[in-house]
C-alpha cells in the first residue's frame, strides 16, 4: 500500500518540486522528505538483500553478447579477387559456365608464412554429375589441389594446405580450371545447363592470424575483401579536407580502382562517428587533419584494413608524393589491340592464341581494334584465312560457326577432311559487319552428344584447335566517321564526369565519386587530347541534352527506365495518343471508314518510313520495349566527344559502374545514339538509322569510289530520288527542248 | 567550507592532473566537435534500440528490467545530444516509476514482469550520480533551473547516505555502491566503478554540494592505489587492514570494472594508473576482429572472458588511444544498435569521452 501510495505522490511531489526555485525546494520537507537517520528503504536483512541484490552484485553473466571463454583469434581469410571485370557485380559468386572454364584471380598476402591453406567454397547447379566434375586450383602456376563439384544446396568451402614457399608476399596469382559434366545429358543443349559458382567471401588464403596484417599488402588484402563482400570502401573524415577536398578523394579512390582491377568497387562517406551496416566494413581510407603529411596502414578495431591519411589542412595532395606511388599497379585494363588495315593480320597479333576445344559446346572470343575513321557500307569483302583441325568421327551436326559482331559470317561443318590440319581456308564476308573501334571476333563450337540422351563421355583430348597462325584482312577504308558514342565512351577518363547543379537528384556524392574512380584506367590512349565528357543528368534534366535535330521525350526515357509506365502518358488530345482510344471515341456507323481511313494513313507512314526514316518515333519505340537501369545519349552529332547518362531510380551505382568497365574493352558496349544498360547488365544500343557519313579527308581519285559509295550505302533511296528528280528535270527540259524547237513560228 | 579549499577540493589531485595532461589531439587539430550535428544518426539508433516511448530504458538481457544507472546514462546521452524530448520522457518516467524513496534517491531496479516492479527500494548510487549529472547538465543545456534544484536533492542525498569513511585510510571518503548493505561493522564493500570523478565534481560545483567533490579527489587516489598491482577489480572493501578484495565476491576485473578507465579518461585522467593498467591489458590481448577481454583475473592478467560485442572494443580503443601520447585515430568500431543495452551505452560513453577529452581519439 505504501508503494502504490508513493508511485502516486512522486509526479505530485515532482511537479510540485520543480514548479519552486532552489531555496523553496530545500525547505518543502513536507513534500519530498530530508534524508533523515534511517533508511527509506527500510532495513533489510543479510539473506534479503543478497536475494534481492543478486543481479546487481553479480553482473558478470549479464551484461554481454557473445561472451566466450577465452578469446581465440579466428582465422582471417584474404579473399579471391577477379582481375577481369565481369560488368555484373552478382553478389559475392563469380560464376563458372559451360564445360569446361579457366579464371584468374588476384590474392593478396601479406605474409606467407601465415597462410594455411587455399579455401574454395563451390555451389554447383544440380545438373552437374559430381563422379566427374572437379576443379583443380594453382597458386603461382604450382598445383595446389582438386576438389569435387559436390555441393548443390549452398556453398560449402574445401582448404588445401598452402606453404609458403608457394606464396609471394603481396600479390599472387590464382588459377582455377573447371570441368564439369551433366548428369544426364551431353551435347550443346545439356553444356548449357552447366553452371558453378565460387563464393568469393568464403574463398581465399588462411591466414593463421590477424597479427602482422598491415600495409600496404594488408590493405590491398582489405580491398579484395570489400569487393567479395559487396560492402564497398568507406571513405572517413573528407569532409575536413576542405578546399581540395575533391583533389585528394579522387585521387586515392583512383589509384584504389587502378591498383584492383577487375569490377569497380563502390566507394562511401562516412562520418568518424557512424552506425555500423548491415554489411562488415573490409577496407576504408580515413582522413586526419594533422601537423605533418603522412601515410599509415593499421587494421581497425572492427577488422577492416585501414589506409590513414594524415594531411595538413589547406594543402594539395602533392604535399604526399608516396599518396600517388604506394599502391601498385595491379593490373591493367588494356584495349585491344589496333589492327592493320588490307593486309593479312595474323590472329596471333592482336591476342589469340592457338586454342583447343574439349566441349560440347564452346564460344571463343577475340577482340581487335580498327581506326575510329574506319567505315565500309558498300559490298567489299573482308576475309579470314583459318587454319584449323578436328578429330574425326564427330558426331553428325558437328559444326562451328564463325561471327563478328555478333553477326554468324559462316557455318563449317565438322565432316570430311578430319585429322587433317586445313590451313588458310578463306571465310570471306561483308566488310559492313565490322566497325570503328572495337569488334569480336568469335569461334561457336557445336558437337552433338553421342548419344544425347547419355552423360558425355570424359573428355581428356581436344575434338577441335584453331591456330593463331589464321590471319584476317579487311579493305579499304576512307577516312570517314559516322556518329556514334563510342569514340568518347573509350576515351573517358576521371576527368571526363561533369555534374551540373542538378545532378544530385540522381547521383550523389558517393556516385560521383565511385564512377570516377572507375573510370581510372582502360581508357585510349589519346584520351587526355579526346577530351571526352560524361555528363551526369538527372531525368528533370533532360532539356539540357542537346539533341541534334532528333526527338526524345522525358516520358520515353521513363518509360525505358521505370515498370510499367506506358510510353503514351500524353494526353488523349495530343499526337501520339493512342489510336485504339481515338476510334473508341467516333460513332459505330463511321467505323469501317475510319478504320479503312486509319489503314491508309499506317500505310502511308510505313511507306514514308521507309523511303525516309524517321528516327524519333523509332527511338521513343525502341526506348519502350527497353528495361533499363541507365540511358546513355549521343545525339548531337556536333558533339562527338559528349556523352549524357541517365539513370533509372533506385539503380545500382556499382552495377552501372561494372558494366562502363567492361564495356570499355568489349565490343558489346554501348554504340550508336543511345544506348541502354538493362537489368541484366547488358548494353542495347539504338543506332539512328539517317546518321550520315562524314568524310574526314580529301576527295581523291584514290578514295573517290569508296566515298560516294559509303554515302549511297548510308541512305540509297536519298540518292535514288535525287537522280530520279534530276532525271524527271532532264527530262522536263529535254520535252520542252523538243516542243520549243518545233513549235511554228508565226 | 572556504573559497580556497573548495576549488581544491573540485580541482583534480595535483599529482593526477599534471600525468593526465598529455592528450595533444591528432596534433591538435580535432577539437571537441557538437554531437548532435556529427554523431546524430547514433544517438536516433541508441534509442531506437534502448529506450522505450515512455521514457524507460531497457536493458534486454536483465529481464527487460530498467536501472537508475539506465535511466541516468540514459539522460545523460539525451542531454549530450540536444534532445529535451527524450530527456523529459526519461525524467518523468524515472520520477514516476523508481522515485520512491522519498529522500530523493531513486529505487535501483524496475522489473515490469513483476507484480510489485520496484521490490527493492535500495538506491544505485552511480544511478543517482548519473541522474543528477545529467539534470546539472542539462540545466545549462536547455537553461531551466529547475532541473538543478532535482540535482541538489540528489546531490544531497547522495553525501547523506552514500559517502562514508573510508576504513582503511584516515580521512578519505568512500563513495559505497548504495545506501543499504554495504556498511558493516569492520569493513566498507565498494564498486571502484561507481566512481565518476568528472560527474562528482560537475555536481559538486553545480550544487555546491561539496563533499561529492571531495570524494572525487578521494577516489581518484583510491583507485590509483588499487591500480598498483594490476587492472582495478569489480568489487572492493576497506578494512582496517587496507583496501583487498571484497569478501563473497570474484575477485576479477570484469563488466564492472571495465568502466573505471572510461570515466577516468572522462575525466581528463588520461595517464592515471587504473588507465595505464587497462591500456596494458588491451594492448596485450586486443586483435582486430577478435573478441576483446571482459573478465580478467587482476594478478595476473591472464583473460577470462571476451566479447565480441563494439561497446567493448570501443572501450578498449578509448583506453588506448586516449592513454598513448601523440596517438591519433582509435580503432573504436561504428556504432552496433544489435548489441545489448550494456556494451551499446558503454560505447556511446566512449565516444562522448573521446569527444570531450581526446578528439584525436576519432576511429579511423
Amino acid at each position: 500500500m505504501t508503494v502504490v501510495f508513493r508511485h502516486l505522490m512522486a509526479p505530485l511531489a515532482l511537479a510540485a518540486l520543480l514548479a519552486q526555485g532552489l531555496p523553496a525546494l530545500a525547505q518543502s520537507s513536507a513534500i519530498i522528505p530530508l534524508p533523515g537517520a534511517g533508511d527509506p528503504a527500510g532495513a533489510l536483512s543479510p539473506v534479503d538483500f543478497d536475494r534481492l541484490n543478486a543481479d546487481r552484485l553479480d553482473a558478470e553473466r549479464h551484461r554481454g553478447n557473445f561472451v566466450e571463454e577465452i578469446a581465440e583469434a579466428p582465422a582471417i581469410l584474404s579473399p579471391l579477387r577477379p582481375i577481369e571485370a565481369r560488368g555484373r557485380p552478382a553478389g559475392s559468386a563469380i560464376r563458372f559456365d559451360g564445360e569446361r572454364r579457366v579464371l584468374q584471380f588476384a590474392l593478396f598476402v601479406p605474409q606467407p608464412d601465415q597462410v594455411r591453406a587455399l579455401r574454395i567454397a563451390t555451389l554447383s547447379s544440380i545438373n552437374v554429375l559430381p563422379e566427374r566434375s572437379r576443379y583443380r586450383a594453382y597458386v603461382n602456376d604450382t598445383f595446389v589441389g582438386e576438389g569435387r563439384l559436390e555441393n548443390f544446396t549452398g556453398p560449402v568451402a574445401v582448404d588445401f594446405p598452402l606453404g609458403p614457399a608457394t606464396l609471394l608476399r603481396g600479390q599472387n596469382n590464382v588459377r582455377i580450371e573447371l570441368v564439369q559434366y551433366h548428369r544426364i545429358y551431353c551435347g550443346p543443349e545439356a553444356s548449357f545447363a552447366l553452371w558453378s559458382d565460387i563464393d568469393l567471401a568464403l574463398s581465399g588464403a588462411v591466414l593463421a592470424s590477424a597479427e602482422g596484417l598491415t600495409g600496404t599488402d594488408g590493405f590491398m588484402m582489405g580491398l579484395a575483401g570489400a569487393a567479395a563482400i559487396g560492402s564497398g570502401i568507406e571513405i572517413r573524415g573528407a569532409e575536413g579536407l576542405g578546399d581540395y577536398r575533391d583533389e585528394w578523394v579522387s585521387q586515392i579512390t583512383q589509384r584504389i580502382s587502378s591498383a584492383l582491377g577487375g569490377d569497380p568497387i563502390p566507394f562511401r562517406f562516412t562520418d568518424y562517428w557512424s552506425v555500423q551496416g548491415t554489411a562488415r566494413s573490409a577496407s576504408r581510407v580515413t582522413f586526419l587533419p594533422s601537423t605533418v603529411n603522412r601515410l599509415s596502414f593499421r587494421a581497425s578495431g572492427d577488422g577492416a584494413q585501414v589506409m590513414v591519411v594524415e594531411f595538413i589542412p589547406g594543402q594539395r595532395p602533392q604535399a604526399l608524393p608516396e599518396f600517388e606511388t604506394l599502391l601498385p599497379r595491379v593490373s591493367a585494363r588494356a584495349q585491344p589491340t589496333l589492327i592493320a588495315t588490307q593486309e593479312p593480320v595474323p590472329l596471333a597479333d592482336f591476342g589469340f592464341e592457338t586454342t583447343e576445344v574439349y566441349d560440347r559446346y564452346a564460344r571463343i572470343e577475340q577482340r581487335f581494334r580498327l581506326p575510329d575513321d574506319y567505315i565500309v557500307l558498300t559490298n567489299d569483302k573482308a576475309e579470314i584465312k583459318l587454319d584449323y583441325i578436328y578429330v574425326p568421327e564427330l558426331p553428325l551436326g558437328s559444326m562451328m560457326l564463325v561471327h563478328i559482331n555478333g553477326t554468324n559470317i559462316r557455318l563449317l561443318p565438322l565432316t570430311g577432311e578430319a585429322g587433317e590440319l586445313i590451313e588458310q581456308f578463306p571465310v570471306r564476308f561483308e566488310a559492313r559487319h565490322l566497325r570503328a573501334g572495337i569488334n569480336t571476333l568469335a569461334f561457336e563450337v557445336m558437337v552433338p552428344g553421342a548419344p544425347a540422351d547419355m552423360p558425355c563421355p570424359t573428355a581428356e583430348a581436344p575434338v577441335l584447335a584453331i591456330g593463331q597462325s589464321s590471319t584476317i584482312q579487311v579493305p579499304y577504308s576512307p577516312s570517314m566517321y559516322l556518329p556514334d558514342m563510342h569514340i568518347a565512351f573509350a576515351g573517358l577518363t576521371p576527368q571526363s564526369v561533369v555534374v551540373n547543379e542538378m545532378s544530385d537528384r540522381a547521383f550523389d556524392q558517393n556516385d560521383v565519386v565511385t564512377l570516377r574512380a572507375a573510370l581510372s584506367g582502360g581508357e585510349r590512349s589519346d584520351a587526355a587530347t579526346l577530351g571526352a565528357r560524361l555528363h551526369l543528368l538527372a531525368i528533370d534534366d533532360l532539356g539540357s541534352i542537346p539533341t541534334g535535330g532528333y526527338q526524345i521525350s522525358r516520358a520515353a526515357i521513363e518509360a525505358a527506365m521505370l515498370d510499367d509506365t506506358p510510353l503514351a502518358a500524353a494526353p488523349l488530345d495530343a499526337p501520339s495518343g493512342h489510336a485504339l482510344l481515338r476510334v473508341q471515341e467516333r460513332g459505330e456507323s463511321t467505323a469501317v471508314l475510319a478504320r479503312g481511313w486509319d489503314w491508309l494513313k499506317s500505310g502511308f507512314a510505313t511507306a514514308l518510313q521507309w523511303l525516309q526514316p524517321r528516327s524519333g518515333a523509332l527511338l521513343e519505340t525502341w526506348l519502350a520495349e527497353q528495361d533499363a537501369q541507365a540511358v546513355l545519349l549521343q545525339l548531337d552529332p556536333a558533339r562527338p566527344t559528349q556523352v549524357w547518362l541517365v539513370r533509372a531510380p533506385g539503380s545500382d551505382i556499382s552495377a552501372l559502374a561494372s558494366a562502363i568497365v567492361a564495356a570499355r574493352t568489349t565490343a558489346e558496349g554501348p554504340r550508336g545514339q543511345v544506348a541502354v544498360l538493362d537489368r541484366q547488365g547488358r548494353w542495347q544500343s539504338w543506332t539512328a538509322p539517317d546518321r550520315q557519313p562524314v568524310l574526314l579527308e580529301p576527295v581523291t581519285l584514290g578514295n573517290i569510289r569508296h566515298v560516294v559509295g559509303n554515302f549511297v550505302s548510308a541512305m540509297p533511296i536519298r540518292y535514288v530520288v535525287g537522280l530520279f528528280f534530276l532525271a524527271l528535270v532532264s527530262a522536263l527540259f529535254a520535252l520542252r527542248l523538243v516542243i520549243a524547237t518545233r513549235e511554228h513560228r508565226a | 567550507m572556504n573559497r580556497r579549499l573548495f576549488l581544491t577540493l573540485l580541482g583534480v589531485s595535483p599529482v593526477l592532473a599534471a600525468a593526465g595532461a598529455g592528450g595533444a589531439g591528432a596534433q591538435g587539430l580535432l577539437t571537441t566537435a557538437d554531437l548532435a550535428q556529427t554523431a546524430m544518426p547514433l544517438w536516433e539508433a541508441w534509442k531506437s534500440a534502448y529506450l522505450r516511448p515512455e521514457g524507460r530504458v531497457v536493458d534486454g538481457l536483465q529481464r527487460s528490467a530498467s536501472h537508475s544507472e539506465g535511466q541516468g546514462y540514459g539522460a545523460v546521452l539525451a542531454t549530450e545530444f540536444g534532445d529535451l524530448a527524450a530527456l523529459t520522457r526519461i525524467l518523468d518516467w524515472t520520477e514516476t516509476n523508481l522515485s520512491l524513496r522519498g529522500d530523493g534517491l531513486l529505487a535501483w531496479r524496475y522489473l515490469p514482469d513483476e507484480a510489485n516492479p520496484v521490490p527493492d527500494l535500495n538506491n544505485a548510487s552511480d544511478g543517482d550520480l548519473f541522474f543528477a549529472w545529467a539534470l546539472v547538465r542539462a540545466a545549462a543545456r536547455f537553461n531551466e533551473r529547475r532541473y538543478l534544484a532535482r540535482a541538489q536533492i540528489t546531490a544531497q542525498a547522495l553525501v547523506t547516505r552514500c559517502i562514508v569513511p573510508n576504513l582503511a585510510t584516515a580521512g578519505e571518503m568512500i563513495l559505497i555502491p548504495g545506501a543499504q548493505g554495504f556498511v558493516h561493522a569492520d569493513r566498507v564493500v565498494f564498486n571502484p566503478s561507481y566512481f565518476m570523478p568528472r560527474a562528482m565534481r560537475e555536481v559538486a560545483t553545480a550544487t555546491g554540494v561539496v563533499e561529492l567533490a571531495q570524494a572525487a579527489g578521494h577516489a581518484e587516489q583510491i583507485l590509483a592505489r588499487l591500480a598498483q598491482t594490476g587492472p582495478v577489480p569489480d568489487w572492493v572493501q576497506a578494512s582496517a587492514s587496507g583496501l583487498g578484495a571484497a569478501e563473497g565476491f570474484a575477485a576479477t576485473s570484469g563488466y564492472e570494472a571495465m568502466r573505471v578507465p572510461l570515466y577516468l579518461v572522462w575525466s581528463g585522467l588520461q595517464r592515471h594508473p587504473a588507465v595505464t593498467q587497462m591500456m596494458q591489458v588491451y594492448d596485450r590481448n586486443v586483435l582486430p576482429g577478435a573478441p576483446v577481454p571482459t573478465r580478467i583475473d587482476p594478478a595476473t592478467g591472464a583473460v577470462l572472458e571476451a566479447s565480441n560485442d563494439a561497446g567493448y572494443r570501443a572501450l578498449a580503443a578509448l583506453v588506448s588511444c586516449a592513454g598513448t601520447a601523440g596517438q591519433a585515430g582509435s580503432d573504436m568500431p561504428a556504432f552496433d544498435p544489435n548489441q545489448p543495452y550494456y556494451p551499446a551505452t558503454l560505447q556511446m560513453f566512449a565516444m562522448l569521452a573521446a569527444n570531450q577529452v581526446s578528439p584525436e581519439c576519432v576511429p579511423i
